[in-house]
C-alpha cells in the first residue's frame, strides 16, 4: 500500500519542524541551514522535515515545508497528491498572521488538498485564540484548531479534525 | 482572549472584521500621523471615535477617519474587552467598504500574484467598484489569479492585485480553494488522493491513541 503525505506548512517559527518531531516515530530528517537573514532564529529548513507515523498498517509520511518565500516552488511539489495540509501559526506572533494567510491561500487555491489551520504556543498567555484567527483567516471556527505543537496528544487531535473533515464531506 | 499586533504587519479592515463578534475598544496610540485613535465597537456597530482623547461625532469626520486608518495606519494597535461610550450607531464593515475603493492599499497586504480567487456570489457591489467588477467578474466566475487578471486584461500586475484585494475587501471575491473545485470534477492527472479506506483506517487508530471511540 502507498504510503499517505501529510504537508505541514506555516511562516517561520510557527513550529512546523516541532510538530514534525512530535509525531514522527522515527527520528526526522531536517535539512537545517544558518539563515541568511534575520528570522529570529539561526537556523531554518530550507528543503523540507521529513519523519513517519505508521499506524494499524497505514504509513503516514510527514512532510514540514520551508518557511520562507523563496522557498515556495517546494510548496507545491510537497503538496502533490497529500492526505492534507496542516498550516501552523503560533498565537503569539500576530506579525506572522498576513505570511501564513498569504501561504495559505497560495496552497490551496492551487492544490486540491484538504486543509485545517493549527494556532500554537496555546499553553502560554496572552496568545490569539482559534475563533478570532479563523475569522482573520476568512474560515469557519471548525477548520481552526489550537494546539501545543511539542505534545503528541494535540498533534495527534490536529490529524483527528483534518482527517474526519475530510470523511465528512466525502460522505455528504 | 488576546487581539493585539502591529499596522506594518496587519491591514485595518482585517482587524476590524475580527471583532465583528465583539465588544470592547480598539486602542491604537500613534495610528494616525503619530495621534492617538480609539474605535468604541459593539458587535460590528461604530459607537465612539475618540482622536487624541476628543469625541469625533460628525459622520464625514468618521468617514474620512476610516479611510485614513485603512491607508495610513501605524503602530501598534490592542483590542480591550468592556465597556463602550455611545456616540454614533454606524455599521463599520459597511463603512469599510464605501472607503476601500479610493484608499492606498500596502504592498505587503496585496495576495501573491498566483494565489486564485472566485466569486463568492454577493448580490450587492458597492457604487465605487462597480466598474472594476465589471470587467474582472467574467474572470473570477471560474477563478482567476492577478496574473491571470493582469494578462488577460492587459493591466500591470500591481492594478491587478490591488484590484483584487479590493473587491476582497467588499466581500465579493474569496480565495479558490481547488480541493472543492475538484470536488466533483474529473480525477486531475498527478493529484490523485488517497481513498476513504486507508483514512478511515487512520483515523480509527488515531482516536484509540487518543482514547477515544474508534468508531
Amino acid at each position: 500500500m502507498m504510503p499517505l503525505k501529510l504537508v505541514v506548512s506555516g511562516p517561520v517559527g510557527a513550529g512546523k519542524t516541532t510538530f514534525v518531531q512530535t509525531l514522527s516515530e522515527t527520528p526526522v530528517v531536517s535539512t537545517e541551514a544558518d539563515a541568511s537573514e534575520d528570522i529570529g532564529k539561526a537556523t531554518t529548513t530550507v528543503a523540507f522535515d521529513f519523519g513517519t507515523l505508521v499506524l494499524d498498517g497505514t504509513e503516514l509520511h510527514l512532510y514540514g515545508t520551508p518557511g520562507q518565500d523563496r522557498f515556495d516552488f517546494m510548496w507545491d511539489v510537497l503538496c502533490e497528491g497529500a492526505l492534507g495540509l496542516v498550516l501552523l501559526v503560533a498565537g503569539d506572533r500576530p506579525d506572522d498572521f498576513l505570511h501564513a494567510r498569504h501561504i495559505l491561500e497560495y496552497i490551496t487555491s492551487r492544490n486540491p488538498v484538504p486543509f485545517v489551520v493549527g494556532v500554537t504556543r496555546q499553553d502560554l498567555p496572552g496568545v490569539w485564540q482559534p475563533q478570532d484567527i479563523a475569522a482573520y483567516f476568512d474560515l469557519p471556527t471548525s477548520q481552526v484548531i489550537g494546539l501545543q505543537a511539542t505534545c503528541a496528544e494535540s498533534a495527534r487531535q490536529v490529524l483527528i479534525e483534518l482527517l474526519e473533515a475530510q470523511l465528512s464531506k466525502e460522505t455528504v | 482572549m488576546a487581539i493585539y499586533g502591529d499596522f506594518e504587519y496587519h491591514a485595518f479592515n482585517d482587524i476590524i472584521k475580527v471583532l465583528q463578534r465583539h465588544t470592547g475598544v480598539l486602542f491604537m496610540r500613534t495610528a494616525l500621523a503619530g495621534r492617538s485613535v480609539e474605535l468604541h465597537l459593539q458587535q460590528g456597530t461604530l459607537h465612539a471615535v475618540f482622536i487624541d482623547g476628543f469625541p469625533v461625532n460628525e459622520p464625514l469626520r468618521v468617514r474620512d477617519t476610516l479611510r485614513s486608518l485603512v491607508s495610513q495606519a501605524r503602530g501598534e494597535y490592542s483590542f480591550e474587552v468592556g465597556p463602550v461610550s455611545h456616540h454614533l450607531a454606524l455599521p463599520v464593515l459597511e463603512l469599510l467598504r464605501d472607503v476601500m475603493s479610493t484608499s492606498d492599499i500596502p504592498e505587503q497586504q496585496l495576495p501573491h500574484p498566483d494565489t486564485r480567487f472566485e466569486s463568492t456570489g454577493a448580490a450587492s457591489v458597492p457604487e465605487n467598484l462597480r466598474a472594476s467588477w465589471a470587467s474582472l467578474s467574467p474572470l473570477l466566475s471560474t477563478g482567476a489569479s492577478a496574473s491571470d487578471v493582469a494578462t488577460q486584461l492587459r493591466v500591470s500586475l500591481p492594478e491587478a492585485r490591488a484590484a483584487l484585494y479590493r473587491l476582497r475587501a467588499a466581500g465579493l471575491l474569496a480565495p479558490q480553494r481547488a480541493a472543492q473545485a475538484s470536488a466533483g470534477a474529473a480525477s486531475t492527472p498527478g493529484a490523485a488522493r488517497p481513498g476513504a479506506g486507508p483514512v478511515r483506517r487512520l483515523l480509527s487508530a488515531l482516536r484509540r491513541l487518543t482514547g477515544g471511540s474508534p468508531a
